[in-house]
């Protein structure tokens, strides 16, 4: 029982995770739905430089909304997050060069009350600190790690190789800027979940990614995925700002406009983990490097 | 499938089933063989005469956070320290115990990659900066995170410090709490008594048959349920079937049996602020009674006192330190005894059991006389040190 509270926990939190990074469609395992003809929605790959056409969008539980302005810009925005983290992000077609298309995007996020708010609006309490002292007395802000006022802004690129098998190539940049207060405390944990806030703890997060997605039935896509980030450095003492991560989602067709994804993320990254080495009968302590696999699952509506 | 693909494939495939640390201990064991580490350097402390004379302190450094007024505590929201924070606090705790100078030293919650204490080693650190040589840990709390408060990654525990070789240590399991949900337990501490054999010899003396045994325990503070009670008759159950001369000590986290204040004690908030999960739940000073019937107190209930300002004299407890005021405006002082030294064979030398409770406090030396402490327990930790010298043979 204990096991099954924890495994619905962890599957709820990392598919969340794993597709809500900052405020773009940059996540591990973000679904980007290009669909210009709904009834073959399964030919489509998501995560690439495609966007919905003129009037068109899409949105999934955990994946964001996109919708076409014009067939070369649309504009997206996680509406799970929109309380939490206020954001937006313009993706724009800026070329087609060499049989890739290549989008530009830029977004703006305020996960100010992700960080601050208790449950269920944000993870105060949970993931940082509730400081009832410091709201009880109001004087106690002394000892009170309460993140301020973060943007995020970010910037980023994807250029996309083929339709039916689909390569892409994506390049992204986000910073933490404090309107007010200081940076909130790095995770540590829970990769996902340390890249999604990594902007507002570490400072900023870069990444470089590479994604394929392969029809293998008319209904059915499946795909992988690596990416590579990078963060700001943390506290002393210092750990690696390097997190690998990989991806392996299949894609399921529904009905005309439906689609169910599920798949399974790995992550490799420093969260200050040790073991122990014994060595004539005695021990030290050895830092080693973090390796977990989390659940994702979506289902994403294209009308 | 191209080779490309086929290959990233299976670096996904070996990479899913090498490398995975578990989110928590469960502690699925009865007892276990716990690490011993020692120290970067050496001091050899000479073979004990005969009967030995061994000086025993136990001590709560509530990992090595002083007086910061951290969020569970009710006073303050501090989560997390700076390492510059720790190192300074660590290094007062090592220059305390170097003035009590103890041949074993059993400390309750310390703690070795915790985030909340910048991940320091800190029994690595107090081995290499004192005179200890070897240090066995029990591990009591080990979680990747826990999720409250952003607290992270965990790994808290009892140590046993000794300036003699220790030569085994064992974690035995304590019995868990049954009034949480399955998530909060998960993640919750664990208690262990822990368990070191010490070999009463020199570094250099060939290794002997003449040895103690230590254990040092830190029962559950918030439970209604019954589990701390549960764990202090395990702990009773424990010791008093070993085998060889034994000292115990730790934070028990309860009263005394004569305990002239169980309640209403002057660091509880008045007013309701923080979560109940950290609420004081009713003192049961009666389950103390067979540690002092049946075994060594290093104060005995006579020395102790029946009025609350004699027992004050040996109180070890106080969630205020003295720069802090409590809602009536109060500072914070000792008020309660939670922390016990317990010894089977042998005895403790004439009135050398003590707690120290603040500077200048005479301290007694090796060679008979006393000095007085230099450190201030009052600002170095919520408990204070208890201390006594055992003579056995």
């Amino acid at each position: 029982m204990r096991m099954l509270t924890l495994s619905v926990f962890i599957v709820a939190l990392s598919t969340l995770s794993a597709t809500a990074l900052s405020a773009a469609p940059v996540s591990l395992a973000a679904d980007v739905t290009a669909v210009t003809q709904p009834s073959v929605l399964a030919s489509y790959a998501r995560d690439s430089a495609s966007q919905p056409g003129a009037g068109q969008w899409t949105v999934g539980i955990f994946n964001p909304l996109e919708i076409g302005i014009t067939d070369d810009l649309s504009v997206l925005t996680h509406p799970l997050l929109i309380l939490a983290s206020p954001n937006v992000t313009l993706r724009y077609h800026v070329t087609d060069v060499a049989g890739f298309r290549v989008v530009a995007e830029a977004g703006l996020a305020l996960p100010r009350l992700a960080m601050a708010a208790p449950l269920p609006l944000g993870l105060a309490g949970w993931f940082f600190p509730a400081c009832k002292v410091s709201t009880h007395e109001q004087n106690g802000e002394g000892t009170c790690d309460r993140p301020g006022w973060i943007l995020v802004p970010h910037l980023g690129a994807v250029a996309s190789f083929g339709t039916d098998h689909v390569t892409s190539v994506r390049v992204e940049f986000a910073a933490g800027l404090p309107l007010s207060g200081q940076l909130a405390r790095p995770l540590e944990h829970i990769a996902p979940a340390d890249l999604i806030f990594a902007p507002s703890t570490y400072g900023w997060r870069s990444k470089i990614g590479v994604r394929h997605d392969h029809l293998v039935l008319p209904r059915v896509r499946i795909s992988a995925e690596a990416n590579l980030y990078a963060v700001g450095a943390s506290e002393e003492p210092i750990r690696s700002p390097w997190t690998l991560s990989g991806h392996l989602g299949v894609d399921v067709q529904l009905s005309a406009g439906l689609r169910l994804t599920g798949g399974v993320l790995l992550t490799n990254s420093d969260q200050r983990a040790q073991e122990l080495v014994y060595k004539a009968g005695y021990a030290t302590r050895k830092s080693v490097r973090s390796t977990d696999f989390w659940p994702t699952l979506d289902l994403i509506w294209t009308p | 499938m191209n080779i490309v693909s086929r290959i990233f494939v299976f670096a996904l495939m070996l990479w899913i089933t090498t490398g995975c640390e578990w989110l928590y201990d469960a502690q699925d064991f009865s007892s276990e063989p716990a690490p011993i580490f020692r120290a970067a350097t050496l001091t050899d402390p000479g073979t004990p005469s005969q009967p030995a004379q061994l000086r025993v302190v136990a001590w709560n450094i509530k990992y090595g956070a002083a007086r910061i007024p951290f969020w569970f505590d009710c006073w303050g929201d501090k989560v997390q320290m700076s390492r510059q924070e720790v190192e300074a606090n660590l290094d007062k705790l090592a220059a305390l115990i170097d003035e009590m100078d103890p041949d074993i030293l059993m400390l309750e919650e310390i703690e070795v990659n915790s985030k909340r204490s910048a991940y320091i080693d800190m029994l690595q650190v107090l081995l290499d900066k004192t005179s200890m040589n070897y240090g066995a840990y029990f591990e009591s709390w080990d979680s990747r995170w826990v999720a409250a408060d952003g607290l992270g990654r965990m790994n808290l525990g009892n140590a046993i410090l000794s300036r003699y070789p220790i030569t085994d240590a064992l974690r035995i399991k304590q019995a868990e709490r049954s009034d949480q949900d399955p998530l909060t337990s998960a993640f919750y501490i664990k208690r262990v008594i822990g368990r070191a054999e010490v070999e009463l010899r020199g570094l250099t003396a060939a290794p002997t048959e003449r040895k103690v045994a230590a254990f040092v325990v830190h029962t559950e503070a918030y439970d209604n349920d019954g589990t701390k009670q549960k764990q202090i008759q395990q702990i009773y159950d424990e010791v008093t079937k070993e085998t060889l001369p034994y000292v115990l000590g730790g934070d028990f986290n309860e009263l005394p049996p004569t305990a002239a204040r169980k309640q209403d004690f002057p660091d509880e908030r008045q007013s309701a602020v923080c979560s109940e999960d950290f609420a004081q739940p009713p003192y049961t000073p009666e389950v103390m009674q067979p540690f002092f019937d049946d075994l060594q107190p290093w104060i005995s209930l006579s020395r102790y006192g029946t009025s609350e300002a004699a027992q004050a004299r040996w109180f070890t407890h106080s969630v205020l330190g003295p720069d802090e005021t409590n809602e009536a405006g109060e500072p914070g002082r000792w008020n309660r005894t939670l922390d016990y030294l317990f010894a089977s064979k042998g005895k403790w030398v004439y009135e050398s059991g003590d707690v120290l409770q603040r500077a200048a406090q005479p301290v007694a030396q090796r060679d008979g006389s006393t000095a007085p402490l230099v450190g201030d327990p009052q600002r170095l930790s919520d408990h204070a040190p208890v201390f006594g010298i055992w003579e056995v043979q």
